[in-house]
């Protein structure tokens, strides 16, 4: 018997599997290495070169342009109080009108730390608030479809999560992809290939320019498996920060500026004022964010998603 | 409705993406977190696995920028960076070999003097190995486990400590002498392959 084979066969022996807690070491990864380097920047995302968060996107594109165009940005953004939004992804595409295809709850720290996402999947079963249609149990998106729209999902993520919802941003989808054109496109860089067989899209890995309808199909992809929900966050996150990219110099350009107001004022519906939008686009900052999923588990055969209550509420009560 | 990604990206696809968009770096610790856990529990044991996994990716992330994208497998690349985190906790592996060296034997494994008829098993075999591998010098151990427990080839283990395919021979031969004088040289048939 060889000695490499006898080497190998101690090792089989004290070989340990890996346990769920690695799963920790990913975070830290992704959150810059914090948890236990306190302050190793060089490591981390916040240095790659990241531009804003998605919030800071959403939020910050319309503040970008209004800002250049008014110059009403005050002085540094105050800290003070943690601040919630709830940005809603809308298609219009069905007979009874508009839908809201992706929800997220952005949550930014009252200490400058990294935004949280948390994506809310439309068709988890929560208690419906009042102004619902439909009675007092269903699928959180329905919230959306009565006359009420933003304001009443916004009462329904209240009520599940008990967060309070500060502003609401709607940003439909068509709109969205108008946007993407006006600026020429995004760029994206894509780790692997995508081959969707259900929505058509193909893209080669690598880096590429999506036009609108592309860009819109990219973040609007729902995967299979675990963490779906999470991944289409991110490639919203990627596309709106790509858009960001692009939107800034257009916004200089007084002979393109006024089609790109337009555009903008054709995808996004808001509550936020000028100024509440740029002061949160100054907190979010060049922090990468974190994000994460509603907990909830599919249940045999139904379209619904039951919520997992105490992970939900571990989740939860890290927001509040 | 379930999409298939076409081809699986190279590590080095992903290394290049992981320089405009970080994101895409966590790909790579759901390709080798696992192996690399695997390889640190043999060595060190399960307690410091986890953070010296940990380290090491953040390492790698850290130093992404100077990845050589003409080597699509990563592996050698980040066995590297752990081999350099696991030397920092030498006293603490060959503590680790010794104390397996007394550890008694398992009831079921045959008495020592009937392992030359019958060859030797690892667990009959184990405080011997374990003796030696206290033993070894952290230069030969290191070639040594990265090719018998890490599973990486010679021209890997070069690439991984930077180090010319002779030396990695050279290292792998004497760390391997060692293990088989321990061993009682047992089968001295075996001196090459």
């Amino acid at each position: 018997m060889d000695d490499l084979k006898l080497l190998r066969d101690l090792g089989r022996d004290l070989e340990h599997e890996p346990p769920p807690s690695l799963a920790r070491q990913r975070r830290r990864l992704l959150e810059g290495g914090r948890p236990r380097t306190a302050r190793r920047r060089r490591t981390g995302w916040l240095t790659a070169g990241l531009v804003a968060a998605v919030t800071a996107l959403v939020v910050a594109v319309p503040t970008v342009l209004l800002s250049d165009q008014r110059s009403r940005v005050g002085g540094p953004p105050a800290a003070s109080e943690p601040v919630n939004l709830l940005v809603i992804g809308t298609d219009r595409r069905t007979p009874v009108g508009k839908r809201a295809e992706s929800v997220l709850l952005v949550h930014l720290p009252a200490d400058g730390g990294p935004p949280r996402l948390v994506s809310v999947p439309p068709n988890l079963l929560v208690g419906l608030p009042d102004c619902a249609r439909g009675g007092a149990e269903g699928q959180i998106g329905a919230a959306f479809e009565g006359d009420r729209g933003a304001e009443c999902l916004a009462g329904a993520v209240e009520k599940l999560t008990d967060i309070r919802v500060d502003h609401r941003i709607e940003v439909n989808f068509s709109g969205f992809a108008k946007l993407v054109d006006t600026v020429g496109g995004v760029e994206v860089t894509l780790g692997r290939p995508i081959d969707h067989r259900a929505s058509g899209l193909r893209l080669t890995a690598g880096r590429q320019v999506l036009d609108g309808a592309k860009a819109l199909a990219y973040s609007r992809l729902l995967l299979s498996g675990d963490g779906a929900q999470d991944s289409r966050a991110k490639r919203q996150y990627k596309v709106m920060r790509a858009l960001l990219e692009r939107a800034v110099p257009v916004a200089k350009d007084p002979a393109r500026l006024k089609p790109l107001l337009d555009a903008v004022n054709g995808a996004v519906t808001t509550d936020l004022d000028v100024e509440a939008m740029a002061r949160l686009a100054g907190r979010t900052g060049e922090r990468w964010p974190v994000f994460a999923t509603v907990p909830s588990a599919s249940q045999g055969g139904l379209p619904t998603l039951r919520l997992r209550k105490l992970e939900a509420e571990r989740l939860f009560d890290e927001l509040r | 409705m379930i999409t298939e990604p076409a081809t699986r990206s190279s590590d080095a696809q992903l290394v290049q993406a992981s320089l405009t968009d970080p994101e895409e770096f966590a790909a790579l610790f759901d390709r080798y977190s696992g192996m690399l856990y695997r390889y640190v529990s043999k060595r060190l044991g399960p307690e410091p696995a986890e953070d010296l996994v940990g380290d090491t990716f953040l390492a790698a992330f850290a130093r992404r920028g100077s990845y050589d994208l003409t080597y699509p497998d990563a592996r050698p690349w980040l066995f590297g960076i752990l081999t350099k985190l696991v030397s920092r906790h030498h006293r603490r592996e060959a503590a680790r070999y010794r104390a397996m060296r007394k550890a008694p034997y398992d009831g079921n494994v045959e008495p020592p003097d009937d392992r030359i008829a019958t060859g030797v098993s690892a667990q009959a075999a184990r405080p011997e190995l374990a003796a030696a591998l206290a033993e070894l010098h952290a230069r030969d151990r290191d070639v040594l486990l990265l090719i018998a427990w890490g599973g990486l080839t010679y021209e890997e283990v070069a690439q991984a400590l930077d180090i010319p395919i002779g030396t990695v021979r050279s290292r792998l031969n004497r760390g391997r002498r060692k293990v088989r004088a321990a061993l009682g040289d047992t089968n001295p048939l075996s001196e090459e392959e």
